[in-house]
């Protein structure tokens, strides 16, 4: 063979052999014959995975004199991380004894059949150490009633939830500081107009009234970081019969604080919202989260059921919306069943939402190239703006729970503890609505199970090692590192909580208070479990057609911020009452 | 002048004949068959089948049933499809625009005329690179480089008016240079002593491209076509290099939109997506075969021949 010709073939062969060595990372730890092996196959996404470093050690520990096996001593943790999940269909022939993995079905991957019966494990008190449990609540226990009836399948558990956690709009705590952007105690917007609104946002208004109406905003907020702030949208401040309700105090409680704290923001010199283009559906989950906590979690629910007795349906007048001498919208209270589910999407809290995705695309209110931005960039540029001068301050991001983990890079060192970053609280549509509950949606499927092809050998080791991973100290330690919560019920002891980060303790604050709801998005009915494709998360409320200005029929994708812009861009608005009648109307 | 008389063909020897060729036939079309069997039918028969089960996504269980077409037939479904459609249609209108383009500057490199090498070494450029990495290039380009021009960047999720365009510019670039090797590979196989006789003919270069080359390699030029006409359904359009499942659905094309349906984590039941999404091929394919068939048939009668 010709030089060249070997010198092209090497190539191509190097280069093969890099992209196979690319494929997950597996430890190159030498299997070790004496000891008993456990394989875990982890989808290591923002999340990270000291955590579950972190407990394998320990496993490995606390079990170093166990025999699993005859004639072997201990457990050897092999891991293999990678960012994507195993498919039902590699599970048979996979080595891997445990999965960890996001975005899983785990109603299609219990038909595959691919998963272990684990209802011993779930059943039983999660293991401590070598023949120690605990003893106070069994892992079933530990898992809500929404999650102990759609993980038990004709009396069986197959697999086990991993985190809860919503994704939302996340705060530079800091900045909101420096720019004193916090509501002072009794400020409300709620008296402000739609005219005052449009003279705020208006740079061509007449100065007088401008200058009138930007005094009664700067009234709002605080004058000094020490001053008293408002009760925010919970409607209450400190602890109340152990609840803490200082955790949203001086943020908008309503809608028009909303709006009133976006104009200040840009007045302040701060863009107010980033998002990624990456990962769109953030934005859809945003206002799913805008939706159930407008419309409170037991309604929001019967979405998820496709049933039950929905209280809150906006009345239709052919092709409008009813509304009183008020201008409010007429609701109805309708019996949902199999012939007239599609009525859900008349709920007033989507309505809403809707109204909210239009404040996310209004004049200046978001980093422009937000549509252009990878989701590392705008967790960058959200954190160090200062490095980023055609940028700047950025008040808000759309992320999911996981971004504080993710994001660690962009920190410098040692300063990512004190960081004063928060998930933020929703404010209310209208003044009614304060005090009612923190209402989120927890819509990432995230799944732990044992593969069911797994050699009888290392059966034992696994279901113990997955029990360990339920007790309280694991789901602490979880918690410890990534700043979020496990889809399970548990406290944190003092010295865990002391140890976390400034944005894990309010993130912790809010996930684990009584007055926040987390709903898992999740088929709650066994109706909705044979309709679940219609309930995918980023396109079930928001998905539509609409006529467009050249009367043809358009189809509408599942994005209500995205298609807002993209109307505004073609010059063929659309508002947000059309867009809801649109929504219904395809889904009648 | 020697006569050669010719051996009466008798009704035996016509028999054997046949015999003959039967068995041609027969061992000619069975290889085909078998690989036909093999690789499609058997391959796809639980698609196929799955076309016709309902799956209850509770139970596990399936039933036969049509309701997976049916699906297909509803006010929501339908003008999703009707976009894809022209989507697709507008993706196959634009490489059938390009095949002239494509047999000029074949001819032209075929030809060895001047700078032949440049343009043969920058068509192919695209076919070297690594389409990802051409995606990213190509992105950066319009939407920084060209950000002077367009007030939006073209190819984002915002909408802008040059965004399709900029998409179906990039897909001709893109396919351009395959069409391109295709081509000069079946104008090399001309004959050459045909373009000596025509040029002693005193035909021009036009000519001879019209009259010699083009019904030389009009087969080539009919596969192609059938090639792409086949491709239609299935053509994602490098909206997933793009966009991944996130591109737009004005955007969207039938190919696109069949491997997103498909696409685990992109739908809430991927195993009940399966069964949907294989009544639409099916409905796509029964569609688009006889069409392919009609064409390719049009072609190769009313066609240029070489003689």
């Amino acid at each position: 063979m010709k030089t060249k010709e070997l010198l092209a073939l090497s190539v191509v062969t190097l280069a093969s052999l890099t992209s196979l060595a690319s494929c997950g990372k597996v430890d190159e730890e030498e299997v070790d014959e004496t000891m008993t092996q456990l394989r875990i196959k982890y989808t290591n996404g923002g999340f990270g995975s000291e955590w579950l470093d972190k407990l394998c050690e320990e496993f490995e520990e606390a079990f170093a004199d166990v025999s699993f096996q005859t004639g072997r001593l201990g457990v050897q943790i092999i891991k293999e991380y990678d960012k994507k999940n195993t498919g039902y269909e590699s599970i048979p022939g996979n080595s891997n004894h445990i999965f960890i993995q996001e975005d899983t079905d785990y109603y299609t991957y219990m038909s595959k059949g691919v998963m272990k019966d684990i209802s011993d494990v779930v059943n039983d008190y999660a293991v401590t150490g070598n023949e120690t449990k605990e003893t106070n609540r069994k892992i079933s226990d530990k898992m809500s009633d929404l999650y102990r009836s759609f993980y038990q399948y004709n009396g069986k558990y197959y697999g086990i939830p991993l985190f809860e956690t919503n994704v939302g709009l996340q705060y530079n705590v800091s900045l909101f500081e420096k720019k004193k952007l916090f509501f002072k105690k009794d400020a409300s917007a709620d008296e402000f107009t739609e005219a005052d609104f449009d003279i705020l946002n208006k740079d061509d208004a007449d100065k007088e009234a401008k200058e009138e109406a930007l005094d009664k905003l700067y009234s709002l907020f605080i004058s000094n970081t020490s001053d008293e702030r408002s009760y925010g949208p919970d409607g209450k401040t400190g602890t109340i019969d152990g609840v803490n309700y200082s955790i949203d105090d001086g943020l908008p409680a309503t809608y028009k604080d909303f709006r009133a704290l976006l104009i200040m923001m840009k007045n302040s010199g701060v863009t107010p919202f980033i998002w990624n283009s990456t990962c769109t559906d953030y934005l859809t989950s945003l206002l799913n989260d805008v939706w159930a906590n407008n419309e409170g979690a037991n309604q929001f629910m019967n979405n998820l059921k496709l049933g039950g007795t929905a209280t809150n349906l906006v009345k239709l007048n052919g092709n409008a919306i009813e509304r009183d001498s008020n201008g409010n919208p007429v609701v109805e209270t309708k019996t949902i069943a199999a012939n007239n589910y599609a009525d859900l999407h008349l709920q007033k809290g989507k309505l809403e939402a809707l109204d909210f995705a239009q404040y996310l695309i209004e004049d200046g209110n978001y980093y422009s190239k937000s549509w252009q931005t990878s989701y590392t960039d705008a967790q960058e540029y959200f954190i160090n703006p200062q490095n980023h001068k055609t940028i700047g301050d950025i008040g808000f991001i759309v992320e999911g729970g996981w971004w504080f983990r993710e994001a660690s890079d962009f920190f410098s060192p040692g300063t990512q503890k004190d960081a004063k970053f928060s998930p933020y609280i929703l404010p209310k549509a209208t003044k009614d609505k304060i005090g009612t509950p923190n209402v989120r949606v927890s819509d990432r499927r995230s799944l732990m199970f044992v593969n069911n092809y797994i050699p009888e050998d290392n059966l034992k080791v696994a279901k113990t090692f997955l029990s360990f991973l339920q007790s309280d100290h694991a789901l602490e330690t979880y918690t410890l590192y990534t700043s979020s919560k496990r889809a399970l019920q548990y406290n944190l002891s003092n010295e865990t909580y002391s140890k976390m980060s400034y944005y894990g303790k309010v993130a912790w604050e809010i996930a684990n208070n009584t007055n926040t709801i987390t709903i898992p998005w999740l088929p709650l009915s066994n109706f909705a479990k044979e309709h679940v494709l219609e309930l995918d998360y980023a396109s079930y409320g928001y998905k539509a057609t609409y006529i467009d200005k050249d009367g043809k029929e358009q189809p509408v994708g599942g994005n209500p911020v995205m298609n807002f812009n993209d109307w505004n861009k073609k010059k063929d608005p659309q508002t947000s009452e059309q867009y809801f009648i649109n929504i219904y109307n395809y889904n009648k | 002048m020697k006569m050669t008389a010719t051996k009466p063909v008798t009704k035996t020897t016509k028999k054997k004949i046949d015999r003959s060729s039967t068995v041609f036939y027969c061992v000619m079309v069975a290889l085909p068959l078998l690989q036909f069997l093999i690789f499609y039918v058997v391959v796809n028969f639980n698609s196929i089948l799955m076309a016709f089960q309902e799956y209850n996504t509770l139970t596990f269980s399936t039933t036969l049933s049509l309701s997976n077409f049916e699906g297909w037939f509803t006010k929501q479904t339908l003008p999703i499809l009707g976009v894809c459609l022209k989507n697709s249609m507008i993706y196959f209108g634009v490489t059938l625009l390009a095949i002239p383009i494509s047999l000029c500057i074949s001819y032209y490199i075929y030809k060895k005329f001047h700078l032949s090498q440049f343009f043969k070494v920058i068509s192919f450029i695209p076919s070297i690179i690594c389409i990802s990495a051409l995606a990213i290039m190509y992105k950066a380009f319009v939407n920084y480089g060209m950000s002077s021009i367009f007030t939006t960047a073209p190819i984002s999720l915002e909408y802008s008016e040059a965004r399709q365009p900029m998409l179906i510019v990039f897909y001709l670039l893109v396919n351009f240079s395959g069409n391109l090797l295709i081509y000069i590979n079946a104008m090399s196989q001309a004959s050459p002593s045909v373009i000596e006789a025509a040029k002693i003919d005193g035909a021009s270069e036009f000519r001879i491209f019209i009259h010699v080359i083009i019904p030389q390699i009009w087969g080539t030029i009919v596969s192609l076509l059938i090639i792409f006409m086949a491709g239609i359904v299935t053509n994602q359009a490098f909206l997933f290099t793009f966009f991944g499942i996130n591109a737009p659905a004005e955007l969207q094309t039938l190919g696109y939109f069949i491997f997103r349906n498909i696409q685990e984590g992109a739908t809430p039941n991927v195993e009940a997506s399966y069964y949907q999404t294989s009544a639409l091929g099916i409905m796509l394919t029964l569609v688009l075969a006889p069409i392919t068939i009609l064409v390719r048939n049009l072609m190769l009668k009313f066609g240029p021949r070489e003689d």
